[in-house]
């Protein structure tokens, strides 16, 4: 009996034996973001599904708590992978003597730490391992998709405003790759000061170019801000409160946050006191109103919005 | 640059054959519970017998920082032998709360002296060291506290306490080899508050001092206040050490807290500001002529309630903790 090869290909290829041992897609290469949301207005948690408790830390939370001389150099956590202007630089790791691939890294920024996604089976560490910048990240292939679950991660902030959260928060991402278009989808659980999910998603082009990650060194400066000293606002003192109603006219119960916020529904319930604002204000500096009045600076020396 | 990226194959390398515990210190050794993390080559934090209790060891056997409960001794001893068949030699502990020091006597029973016991100044050394035990060391405060009278006896068994107490603000050793140094934290927690340093391991001890299950426990009634609390937060704070200039890499000093996970600087200093603002708020507070009702009722911790007030009365101890130290007469 002849058995032709394309069969025995095929064959095997249903049984499963041909399937790769690890990854499906090449993730590997340099990738420019195609946009981002991170957001600079002071007292926006539109959209964020915080509880009281998340509420109350982002109005409590000072931009100058930046300049504190241990934070200077802390900067973000793995949350800046949506909210960061920078690109992607993603390799992947074999064994050693082998083309099994156990882990990717997603290379760090100057304000991030590198990822390491460990797809080789590894458990995360204990709950009472330390929490580095880089959070602990375990991942695994569903078909195409490279789905990846971060965990130990410090303290910090979901948007660059000061909208905290804990370090308890867990990221579940799923690395979907379209051609020379990749695709990160995240959930973001934090039990301390959310409700419900948070959910992401970014868009990367692959490119030839070079692309430097600033991955380098930091040297705390003096900012102003004296050791020992915490800037912070005073329950109700926070003057960036209303700063989204001032310039975009959104009204506080939606950019104080909660899940109400995230959902499309939520529109109907501001429309009728929404007031558009009259000029575009986001379109390439063509205007808009007159800034909104300095606000007062919160104790401790102030620093610009990074 | 070139030299660096180099390190980092040659560090992951060894990662990956398993070498070097260099992506993360991993769970090991599991005893009954008990969470043993190896935090360093030659450390772990052992969680769950009660406070966190430090294992450092080396050539000259073992230092045990703090000795969780009594009633958990059993279970740390077994711990011990699983990761070192060296004898324990030192016990020092960080307060002289029962869940750090509950375990002395057992832990210290089933370690060694350095001292011989068997010679000819035996009786001497064996009522040194409660019949040839591992050394208990541990501030004067320490031993004050657990040989205070409590009812028909004393807050603790007598073989229990430091045989080795010192009133010095600053206190060393060198085993192992490494220095070890212990800092004492005034009227912090309590009364009786000390850090542990162990110089080479690059670990610190912190003691109750820091709590990431929880709002810190100010325990008036031992001594403890909230100047204290945030001073000694701020001294931790200058003892560690963070992973800079090259922060992508990691590194720096570990902080171990009394109750929860293995902290850095960073940690720390998170811990401190939500100590502060609460000490703020309530301040504040204060300064309007609110009671200390009126103050619980205006939930003055409330940005930090879901991750440190869980434990049920915590939120209000502190607060009451706080209010009572700013209001204290001078």
């Amino acid at each position: 009996m002849k058995i032709s090869l394309p069969f025995v290909l095929i064959t095997a290829s249903l049984a499963g034996l041909c399937q790769p041992a690890a990854a499906q897609i090449d993730l590997s290469g340099t990738w420019v973001g195609t946009g981002q949301e991170g957001e600079l207005l002071l007292g926006d948690f539109t959209g964020i599904p915080y509880n009281a408790a998340g509420r109350a830390r982002g109005y409590s939370y000072s931009q100058s708590q930046l300049s504190e001389p241990e934070r200077v150099c802390l900067f973000y956590t793995q949350t800046q992978l949506f909210n960061g202007p920078f690109g992607l630089k993603i390799s992947k790791q074999t064994a050693p003597g082998s083309d099994k691939v156990i882990s990717w890294t997603l290379g760090g920024w100057e304000d991030r730490a590198p990822m390491i996604i460990w797809v080789d089976g590894r458990p995360q560490p204990s709950k009472n391992a330390p929490h580095e910048r880089t959070g602990y990240t375990t991942g695994h292939w569903e078909g195409d998709t490279l789905v990846s679950y971060t965990t130990h991660m410090k303290a910090g902030y979901l948007r660059r405003n000061g909208s905290p959260h804990s370090d308890q928060a867990t990221m579940t991402m799923h690395f979907l790759r379209h051609a020379d278009l990749l695709i990160l989808a995240a959930e973001f659980d934090d039990p301390v000061y959310l409700t419900e999910p948070l959910y992401w998603s970014r868009s990367f082009r692959a490119t030839r170019n070079a692309v430097e990650m600033l991955d380098g060194p930091c040297i705390q400066g003096d900012e102003g801000v004296p050791e020992g000293a915490v800037p912070h606002y005073l329950p109700g003192k926070n003057p960036f409160v209303d700063e989204m109603n001032r310039v975009f006219h959104i009204p506080v119960i939606a950019s104080q946050g909660g899940a109400e916020t995230m959902y499309p529904e939520f529109r109907k319930k501001i429309k009728d006191t929404f007031v558009p604002v009259e000029r575009c204000l986001t379109c390439g500096g063509r205007g808009g109103p007159p800034a909104p009045p300095a606000a007062p600076p919160a104790p401790g020396a102030p620093a610009p919005p990074r | 640059m070139q030299s660096r990226r180099r390190m980092s194959g040659i560090v992951f390398a060894l990662a990956v054959i398993g070498l070097v515990p260099v992506a993360w210190p991993q769970t090991g050794a599991n005893a009954d519970a008990l969470d043993v993390v190896q935090v360093r080559p030659n450390f772990w934090l052992i969680a769950g017998a009660g406070g966190n209790v430090g294992v450092e060891v080396g050539a000259d056997g073992v230092v045990l920082t703090d000795a969780g409960s009594a009633a958990a001794a059993s279970r740390l001893i077994a711990a011990v032998a699983k990761l070192t068949d060296k004898p324990i030699r030192y016990i020092i502990n960080t307060s002289a709360d029962a869940d750090h020091v509950g375990g002395n006597a057992a832990l210290a029973k089933a370690g060694k002296t350095f001292f011989n016991v068997s010679g000819p100044r035996a009786d001497m050394a064996r009522a040194m060291t409660n019949g040839g035990a591992a050394a208990v060391l541990a501030s004067n405060d320490v031993l004050r506290r657990m040989s205070e009278t409590a009812g028909k006896g004393t807050a603790f068994p007598a073989d229990g306490w430091p045989t080795e107490a010192f009133f010095q603000p600053h206190k060393t050793l060198y085993l192992n080899p490494e220095g070890i140094e212990i800092f004492r934290a005034p009227a912090a927690h309590s009364d009786s508050d000390s850090f542990v340093l162990f110089r080479h391991a690059d670990v610190i001890m912190a003691g109750d001092v820091l709590d990431t299950t929880r709002f810190p426990v100010i325990d008036t009634a031992k001594g403890g206040t909230i100047q204290g609390e945030i001073a000694a937060l701020n001294r931790l704070i200058d003892m560690a050490i963070p992973g800079e200039p090259l922060v992508n890499q990691g590194g720096g000093t570990y902080v171990i807290s009394g109750h929860g996970r293995v902290c850095d600087q960073a940690d720390v200093v998170e811990y401190r500001d939500m100590v502060v603002v609460v000490r703020d708020v309530v301040q504040d507070m204060i300064k309007r002529g609110m009671t200390l009702d009126q103050i619980q009722a205006a939930s003055p911790a409330l940005p930090f309630e879901t991750q440190y007030g869980v434990v049920p009365g915590a939120t209000k101890a502190f607060v009451e903790a706080i209010y009572k130290g700013l209001t204290a007469k001078k």
